[in-house]
């Protein structure tokens, strides 16, 4: 209270939010600074919030910046771990120390096991990581920078091998007339970053929405139509639409003779996959499935987002996302105005620095301990920023050591117990390691197995990078302030890596550990000194030329890469070849595998597990399985939540806020019911990442193995079932649910 | 609310985001755990999977005819005359609560001390022209101010 006194001598300093993880367009803002302390936020009006000019808009995550700063569970110093693996006991070291202990490590561990023993966790798209993270492993000569497999790149891909292009969104949502929302989770995952705003929008324009979500979600809840899905059987739907709309022939002719390869093949591939046969498989009825794709194929332009929820997190991934684009194209929607649009031609919407992949060595692919896609898809220069082991399997060779075992894991801002299947193997594969290193924000549950800990500073408390936004006038670039001094010794995660180079003989690659040095050659691509960004602290617009008017129906460009020029319904730029463990071809058309436990896939276990689990997986309230320890964002959500039906509930004796026993064939987890409506009642859902304790609310965190409520303890993790294009891994298992008399 | 003042909540492109709550707490500095001045809530209905969920968000609406002043004994509601905004002297309130049986809205809330706290229309940020914060952040444009001007 009493704001209006205060103002006076508060300070407000412009930088950037990473509420909604590093590689969103980060929302702009300005944050109050009251004698030495963050104390508020609002938005900034100058950095194009929401993808607007002017626009203040935030988020709840946004506004919380001062929490995440002031957590209890900060890291404050460098640490070397003096107990057993997993104790948790440490102790305080110098900067010098660490990295001099790191240092060493890498060199002994590069001569005695070569470059490839050294393994880095992604924890996402994060700009450190993709630019000096990925320069460092190239001059070290190690491939093993180790993708999730559970996040935009498997779809991505996906899409580049049916289609030729990536289509993320229409070129404007107001031309669309038909959105189908399918297992995209935008009003948790982006709240502030133009979507959900856009998809309004278009609703009060006459837009229909089609959602296909387990769960009613808030967008859902404003749809015309909603598909509550059977979590994990989105391919079994997606080839039932093909086959309504090619027997029912609402598609293309035209562009179907022109610009597709193999449509013919493909009708008969889909033939026997009718409503009837999706019907019992996904828990929809026959007429809803065939009036979902009579939508689909009589309103023109559709665009179809497609999610994470069914393209990186079921093990049938990639399938599905093919079957999706096929569904995109044969209805004439490919780059249309509208449509499934490709992404505008533009530069850089990301600070970059070349990642010198000259100086890796020449067979660096072959070197992957495991390819998170096909070894000959990745030589092919198929990626982001280089090549990718996959996650889970990656942790999982240090326990097997075939084809090798990673000897030095760097994972830092992602903790492997929650960002990945089977924590409890994990932490296995944790104690096996030779050596890890972690810096973090947060003292997180991973943390405990490292042998040295580093203490990394918020965004709020450093000024090593900026942000880019194209706009219509030009690019804007604004650089990120300082806010506060960082935390007693955290340090930013730019400074880490640069300080790290050095010390390891790699200084001449990594500008002697100049941060001026690696952002004025990030700077240079816009034509802008690092003095004339630091002496627009507030950010400033550089004219670049105008954007290109839209272009549509570039079909000989986009599918310039694929086989004969063409989409894909019979693929063949895949089909055949070796899949990402080598020991059988990928197939040439989309084919439902479904999840490794279902009521139709596994019926048998369905009697003693009757009851499908799958998690949301972003929430707007947390990022990842960070942000618990933020108590605006805490008092929202203070426990574990299994969303569920009541009269499932109640079937089960369990009341609104029990603690309930779920478990499945892999393990079991405790979550609080919350009574949900808009949930089937043979679904039950939840969030993953609970080990943050909050202690302004006094409220715990907990434990990922059983008896905790982590929901990754509960999922299949048999590496033979997971995507073998894309090592996506599945997010759906069956349970029994009790309610919990423990606590 | 003052005639010139209201804020507009549209429940068809809220989205349950929480966003202008935190604005509101954060901006005040309200404890976690306290209690709020603009609240978020949910009124859903039906069964799966004919099932209706709406959102809302409120506040004080600052009525004109606001029945919380009439209502509380010790006289410790009142209209600023100035501004038109509804303020309550936490001195004066006995925390017995008939403003929030007198509200229509629910809105009242009270404190750790049990003393009645209200939305003051962000009025240091009306002073220099700008508007309440939970209006200034909302990201689907359902939460709008409209303004003396």
């Amino acid at each position: 209270m009493g704001a209006t006194e205060a103002r006076p001598t508060e300070q407000v300093i412009p930088t950037f939010c990473h509420g909604c993880g590093s590689y969103k367009p980060r929302c702009g803002l300005l944050c109050h600074v009251k004698e030495g302390r963050f104390t508020r936020v609002e938005g900034n009006p100058e950095a194009f919030n929401n993808g607007m000019p002017g626009s203040t808009s935030l988020c709840a995550k946004g506004l919380t910046g001062p929490q995440f700063v002031y957590a209890a569970d900060r890291l404050r110093y460098p640490m070397r771990r003096i107990g057993a693996k997993g104790e948790g006991r440490f102790q305080r070291i110098t900067w010098d120390e660490a990295l001099d202990t790191i240092s060493d490590k890498l060199g002994e561990t590069k001569k005695e096991y070569g470059p490839e023993s050294y393994g880095v966790l992604s924890p996402e798209y994060w700009p450190v990581l993709a630019t000096l993270g990925r320069r460092f492993l190239n001059v070290h000569g190690s491939p093993n920078y180790m993708h999730s497999a559970i996040c935009a790149t498997p779809r991505m891909a996906a899409m580049k091998i049916t289609m030729g292009y990536v289509s993320m969104a229409p070129d404007d949502w107001a031309k669309t007339r038909l959105i189908v929302n399918w297992g995209a989770n935008v009003e948790n995952s982006g709240v502030n970053q133009g979507i959900p705003r856009a998809v309004l929008n278009a609703l009060q324009g006459g837009t229909t929405l089609l959602d296909i979500r387990p769960m009613l979600d808030p967008l859902g809840s404003k749809a015309d139509v909603w598909l509550p899905i059977r979590p994990g059987t989105d391919c079994a739907l997606a080839l039932a639409f093909l086959n309504v709309l090619i027997s029912e022939g609402l598609y293309d002719k035209i562009f179907v003779s022109e610009w597709c390869h193999g449509f013919d093949e493909l009708a008969a591939h889909v033939s026997g996959f009718t409503p009837e046969w999706a019907a019992p498989i996904t828990g929809l009825a026959a007429e809803r499935i065939r009036e979902a794709a009579r939508l689909i194929g009589t309103t023109h332009p559709t665009f179809i987002r497609m999610g994470n929820g069914i393209g990186d997190q079921a093990n049938d991934g990639t399938s599905t996302i093919r079957a999706i684009c096929l569904i995109a194209a044969i209805t004439g929607n490919l780059d249309v105005p509208g449509g499934q649009c490709a992404p505008p031609p533009g530069g850089l919407t990301e600070p970059a620095i070349s990642t010198l992949e000259e100086l890796a060595p020449p067979d660096l692919v072959e070197r992957l301990v495991a390819p998170e896609s096909p070894i000959w898809y990745q030589a092919a220069g198929n990626w982001e920023s280089g090549p990718t082991t996959a996650y889970y399997k990656g942790l999982m060779c240090i326990l097997t050591e075939k084809p090798y075992p990673l000897r030095v894991l760097n994972a830092s801002c992602s903790n492997p117990l929650s960002a990945t299947r089977n924590p409890r193997k994990v932490a296995e594969a944790l104690k096996k390691l030779d050596f890890m290193f972690v810096m973090d924000v947060s003292h997180a549950p991973h943390v405990d197995y490292a042998d040295i800990v580093l203490p990394a500073c918020t965004s709020y408390e450093q000024d090593d990078f900026f942000a880019i936004r194209r706009t219509a006038r030009g690019t804007w670039l604004g650089k990120y302030n300082q806010v506060v001094e960082p935390l007693e010794e955290s340090r930013s995660d730019w400074r880490f890596y640069l300080d790290l180079a050095v010390r390891v003989g790699y200084g001449e690659h990594f500008w002697q550990g100049s941060i001026d040095g690696m952002m004025t050659e990030m700077l240079a691509p816009f034509g802008v000194t690092l003095e004339q960004l630091r002496d627009n602290p507030g950010g400033m617009l550089v004219e670049t030329p105008p954007a290109p008017l839209p272009e549509y129906r570039r079909y000989s460009l986009l599918f310039k890469g694929l086989p004969h020029g063409k989409v894909q319904c019979r693929n063949e730029l895949v089909g055949g070849k070796d899949d990402n463990v080598k020991r059988g071809a990928l197939s040439f058309f989309p084919e439902y595998q479904g999840p490794p436990e279902g009521i139709a896939e596994t019926p048998e276990l369905a009697e003693e597990y009757p009851l499908i689990l799958s998690d949301v997986h972003a929430h707007r309230l947390s990022q990842h399985s960070y942000f618990h320890n933020a108590a605006y964002l805490r008092e929202l959500q203070p426990y574990p939540w299994l969303k569920i039906n009541p009269a499932t509930a109640e079937k089960y004796g369990i009341a609104n806020g029990d603690w309930v026993r779920v478990e499945s064939p892999h393990g079991w987890s405790r979550f609080k019911a919350e009574y949900f409506a808009g949930i089937s009642p043979e679904v039950v859902m939840t969030k993953r990442g609970w080990w943050q304790s909050c202690d302004e609310l006094s409220l715990p965190g907990y434990d990922a193995f059983d008896g905790g409520s982590e929901v990754n303890n509960l999922y299949n993790s048999d590496e033979s079932l997971f995507d073998k294009f894309y090592s996506q891994m599945a997010k759906q298992t069956l349970v029994k649910i009790s309610r919990w008399e423990g606590a | 609310m003052p005639e010139d003042y209201a804020f507009v909540h549209d429940p068809k492109r809220c989205i349950k985001c929480y966003t202008c709550e935190i604005a509101c707490k954060q901006w005040r500095g309200i404890a976690p755990g306290t209690f709020k001045l603009r609240r978020v809530y949910e009124v859903a209905t039906g069964t799966f999977p004919h099932v209706t969920r709406t959102f809302h968000s409120v506040a004080c609406r600052h009525c004109p005819d606001a029945p919380c002043i009439p209502a509380c004994v010790p006289g410790a509601i009142s209209r600023d005359p100035a501004d038109g905004i509804v303020r309550i002297d936490a001195a004066n309130c006995d925390g017995c609560r008939d403003c929030l049986e007198a509200c229509p809205f629910g809105v009242p809330a009270f404190d750790e001390d049990g003393v009645m706290r209200l939305c003051d229309l962000c009025c240091d940020r009306l002073a220099e022209g700008k508007r309440p914060l939970c209006t200034d952040v909302c990201p689907t444009g359902a939460l709008h101010f409209r303004g003396a001007d």
